[in-house]
């Protein structure tokens, strides 16, 4: 005998159609089901089926469901051999669609298998099956367990590659940086070129050299020895002196300047212009010495000096990647004066107008191309040679060539004479030239017209 | 009987029986592991649901209390405030608080929201036909009382409390059309929840694609 079961909904009405399976209970169990309908009265659509299209319907709507609650679709199982229920939403809200394709030898025409539904019909009949399924007179052995969707099926929002981008824009972006700085160049290690203020102690090297003069290198120990005994020259002016001197030599007798070179010396020498020793300093090892002009320069004993009893100067000597720096040990103390002429009034006057015609003469038509005024000191004799000149800045130093200094000094005429002696011996007046960029030249005496 | 799925004899939406609290929390039961945060998503639902009970009907929150207290939710939601700081949990909310709810707030909340849902069952089909005629004829959603009624609060409600600064919020609060669509669809979601197993249904709902 058949049972039939009914669930009734506003919209949807599902009517299940089976027997007995004759166990003898009491209450009637559809424990077969033969038949399955749904009727949708308000649309007057339906669908029906047997028990293969009931599984199917029953899994797709409650999935269907739960992918309308929480936004995500909920996928459908593959195709099975018997069939394939098919729900999804219909564009620009306008319901749903339900497609059931049964394959198999027993496809029946005349059931209609696609309906359109509304968002309430959908719920009706899952209302509907959900009371089924609560039914436990019914198909007691049906369950359909709710379940949440795995991450496996839930397809993010933005796809892989959108939200991949702002990672991936921002590592590219730090390993571009990195080695765009790659290539910034590593700052030089500058060595301090002053030689160090109280004198520490340098590591003394005893080896000895045999291409270098006897005698020559002396051994720190002959150095200081020489230092505690004979004075050292402090004054600017004979500093200057010497080191211009030095430098001038050195600079000269070094025709060969390696790559990459550093080494540096302690050096004293006699007003006269000889050296009275040399000593590596900052780790310079013995070996280089054959790289740099010193050996070649003449020297003076150690003992000799001593014995002489006169001041010698001190200067640290650095030769470095082909560029010669001569600075005095102890730095220059105080600014450069020398002016111990007896001139005064009109023949100061007069001396100062010749220098300015020497220099004005010398200079001709041209003009001295500079930026900046150059200013120098002049030591004029009171006969109006002009014996040095000291540049006052380092602008004035590099661009000297451009004036005319060079070429009018006479040096012998203050008794600069290297050999017998650096140091200005005659008396000299200190003038200020100073070179402007319009082309004016000012010469006035340093002390000022007494 | 399966045993995740159980279910109370006789549904009708004018009849609520009490159960006792255990069972019914018992009802929906843990999913995420132990100490794991309750899922933003699920936050944001569960308050946008809350938020559209409200706008169907005046006085939404106060219906809201007489439920927690019929259900015997009280000891999780006593009074109006502690409503308000479950539903601050909402990351899009002005006043988020930062926290995260925990499950058995969260299954609360779950049950407010589908005892409320069941009393307004006319009310939501009544809405969901209206929308549908007037979607079938092309014409605008305003064109019903009703729901134009409902539409309007909900639009009301969402801009004076989600905070404007996030980006889904300044998009929707921009495009009235948006808001429309997003109030018609949590009536959807609504219509589902008065169902025999609604409860159930969106609370599995809330944790697709959240385990693995």
């Amino acid at each position: 005998m058949n049972i039939f079961r009914q669930y009734s909904l506003p919209n949807c009405t599902l009517i299940l159609e089976g027997f007995d399976d004759g166990t003898g209970n009491a209450l009637q169990t559809l424990a077969v089901l033969s038949n399955a309908e749904c009727r949708f009265v308000t649309s007057r659509q339906s669908l029906n089926g047997g028990k293969v299209f009931f599984d199917h319907l029953v899994r797709a709507v409650s999935e269907y469901a739960q992918g309308l609650l929480s936004g995500i679709h909920h996928p459908v199982d593959a195709v099975q051999e018997n069939g394939q229920m098919l729900i999804e939403a219909m564009p620009h809200h306008q319901g749903h669609r339900l497609l059931w394709q049964q394959s198999g030898a027993e496809v029946a025409d005349n059931a209609t298998n696609e309906v359109y539904l509304t968002t309430a019909e959908i719920f009706d009949l899952t209302e509907a099956i959900d009371q089924f399924l609560a039914d436990g007179l019914t198909l007691p052995n049906f369950v359909l367990p709710l379940a949440p969707l795995s991450r496996r099926y839930c397809v993010p929002e933005e796809s892989l590659a959108e939200r991949v981008t702002p990672p991936l824009i921002g590592v590219s972006g730090f390993a571009l940086t990195a080695f765009a700085l790659f290539f910034a160049p590593i700052p030089d290690r500058v060595r301090p070129v002053e030689g160090d203020v109280n004198g520490s102690n340098n590591p003394t090297e005893q080896t000895t050299n045999g291409t270098v003069p006897p005698g020559a290198e002396a051994s720190g120990a002959d150095l200081d020895a020489l230092v505690t005994k004979v004075s050292e020259i402090d004054d600017t002016l004979s500093l200057m002196m010497m080191q211009s001197y030095l430098y001038r030599t050195l600079d000269g007798a070094w025709t060969e300047r390696p790559e990459g070179q550093m080494a540096a010396y302690r050096l004293s020498m006699t007003p006269e212009g000889s050296i009275v020793g040399y000593q590596p300093i900052d780790g310079t090892s013995p070996d280089i010495v054959n790289e740099t002009p010193l050996p070649e320069l003449s020297y003076a004993s150690v003992d000799e000096a001593i014995a002489n009893g006169k001041p010698v100067g001190q200067f640290k000597v650095v030769f470095k990647d082909k560029v010669l720096q001569v600075s005095p040990w102890h730095g220059f103390e105080g600014e450069v004066e020398f002016d111990n002429s007896q001139v005064r009034g009109d023949a100061l006057r007069q001396l100062i107008r010749n220098t300015r015609v020497a220099i004005t003469t010398a200079l001709g038509t041209e003009s001295v191309d500079t930026s900046q005024p150059l200013r120098y000191s002049v030591g004029v004799t009171d006969d109006g040679a002009i014996a040095f000149y000291i540049s006052e800045t380092s602008l004035a130093e590099t661009s000297v060539n451009k004036t005319p200094l060079p070429k009018l000094i006479k040096p012998d005429a203050a008794g600069i004479v290297p050999g017998q002696s650096l140091i200005p011996t005659k008396p000299l007046t200190q003038v200020n030239v100073v070179f402007r960029p319009n082309g004016v030249v000012e010469v006035s005496p340093w002390a000022g017209y007494r | 009987m399966n045993d995740s799925v159980s279910v109370m004899p006789n549904p009708s939406p004018s009849q609520s029986s009490p159960p006792n609290q255990p069972y019914l929390l018992a009802n929906l039961p843990d999913i995420l592991p132990e100490g794991k945060a309750f899922p933003r998503r699920a936050q944001q639902q569960i308050d946008l649901l809350l938020l559209a009970l409200e706008a169907l009907e005046l006085g939404g929150s106060e219906l809201m209390l007489a439920s927690a207290k019929r259900l015997e939710l009280t000891p999780i939601i006593a009074n109006r405030v502690s409503l308000w700081r479950l539903r601050c949990c909402n990351p899009w909310r002005r006043s988020h608080t930062h926290r995260n709810l925990t499950p058995d707030q969260a299954k609360a909340l779950v049950l407010i929201v589908g005892d409320r849902a069941k009393q307004l069952t006319a009310l939501l089909r009544q809405l969901l036909l209206a929308e549908q005629q007037l979607r079938s004829r092309n014409l605008p959603l305003d064109n019903h009382f009703r729901l134009s009624e409902y539409l309007e609060r909900f639009r009301a409600h969402f801009k004076s409390r989600m905070n404007n600064r996030r980006v889904r919020v300044m998009l929707y609060n921009e495009s009235r059309q948006e808001l429309n669509e997003l109030a018609v669809e949590l009536l959807q979601k609504l219509i589902f929840c008065t169902g025999t197993v609604g409860t159930q249904r969106l609370w599995f709902s809330l944790f697709d694609g959240e385990v693995s």
